[in-house]
């Protein structure tokens, strides 16, 4: 075998295989200019081993944030809500009137009162009470007016039964 | 060697559950990695501190790429490749500054602490590249191959790095060995 040159640090390191390492050892045992070269690298080698390790002087801890998920979870709910609330604001938005007279604030939904209408509301409800009793007494009116032309029309009859007859 | 975190097997179902979801399983793997990472890091920069931030700005980028690594079996390499680019950009910042030694004596002593400042001190006199292949291979025990992935460079440029890194350190220790 050739000299181990270069694979002397495989060889001080193990990292040859079991064969190459086997095949080194015999060449180790006749050649003294290779042995040595490895026990000098050995040597070197033990020197730096009285370097030990040293432990941190703060151990590193990660803390992570909560899953993406929940807090897009925290972020829909509130923004569903002021969503739905806005859908519904904008259909009955043709329907939502707003009103601020005499210290009072009125939210009307639907069809716009306005003040005179108002104020005219009990003339109106009066005006359509008096409309239902007229029109109540023209149906009574007429009614009598039937019942007259009804007596009328018996009386008729009973005279015309009563009057003599020109043969008697 | 010094081989920090999980087996493949582990990093895997760990990765596969941050993928799914459980983005809180991403700090099993930091609890699991962050020693060898910082001294990775350390070794690199030699200051704890700035050490400790450039730590967790690798973890952080490791979090946020984690759907970009094509072999789950190969996070390790993955993530040193992180900490390696995080180091860089760090020494590339530094590179026109001046750092004053205090103590230059580098020579290996018979005393423990001062063998270990003195290989500390000695690695801060390779190059970049060679002191990161040094740190991968002796304190982490990464192979050749991840070595040049996370480098991005040949196996045998980074063996050749290796070598003279080992020669370097040799000269600034003297050929002293812990008896």
């Amino acid at each position: 075998m050739s000299h181990l040159g270069e694979r002397i640090a495989d060889y001080v390191f193990e990292e040859l295989s079991a064969s190459e390492i086997a095949e080194a050892k015999r060449h180790l045992a006749q050649c003294p200019d290779c042995c040595a070269q490895v026990e000098q690298f050995q040597r070197t080698h033990a020197m730096l081993n009285v370097l030990p390790d040293v432990d941190p002087p703060r151990s590193i801890v990660f803390e992570f944030d909560k899953p993406p998920v929940s807090r897009l979870w925290r972020w829909l709910v509130p923004a569903a809500a002021a969503i739905s609330l806005f859908i519904i604001a904008i259909v009955l938005a043709g329907n939502i009137h707003v009103q601020w007279r005499d210290s009072q604030l009125t939210i009307a939904f639907g069809q716009i009162i306005t003040p005179a209408e108002t104020d005219q509301a009990p003339l109106a409800m009066e005006i359509q009470r008096l409309q239902g009793q007229l029109a109540y007494l023209e149906d009574r009116q007429q009614k009598i007016e039937r019942d007259s032309v009804a007596t009328a029309s018996t009386i008729s009859l009973l005279a015309q039964s009563r009057r003599p007859r020109s043969g008697d | 060697m010094k081989l920090g975190g999980l087996k493949p097997v582990d990093d895997r179902k760990i990765i596969e559950r941050v993928l799914n979801g459980d983005t809180e399983a991403f700090n099993l793997l930091v609890r699991h990695w962050e020693k060898p990472i910082y001294n990775f890091i350390v070794r690199m920069i030699r200051d704890r501190d700035e050490a400790m931030d450039l730590c967790q700005d690798a973890f952080m980028k490791a979090y946020r790429e984690l759907n970009t690594l094509k072999d789950r079996d190969r996070f390790s390499s993955w993530l040193y490749r992180i900490a390696h680019n995080t180091c860089y950009s760090k020494l590339r910042k530094d590179a026109g500054k001046t750092f004053v030694e205090l103590a230059p004596e580098t020579r290996a002593a018979g005393n423990p602490v001062e063998s270990r400042l003195a290989v500390e001190k000695a690695l801060q006199h390779l190059s970049d590249d060679q002191r990161e292949v040094v740190v991968l291979k002796v304190f982490h025990s990464l192979k050749f191959d991840e070595i040049a992935v996370i480098q991005a460079a040949p196996v045998s440029t980074v063996k050749s790095r290796l070598y003279m890194g080992f020669e370097k350190l040799r000269s600034i220790l003297g050929d002293q060995s812990p008896r």
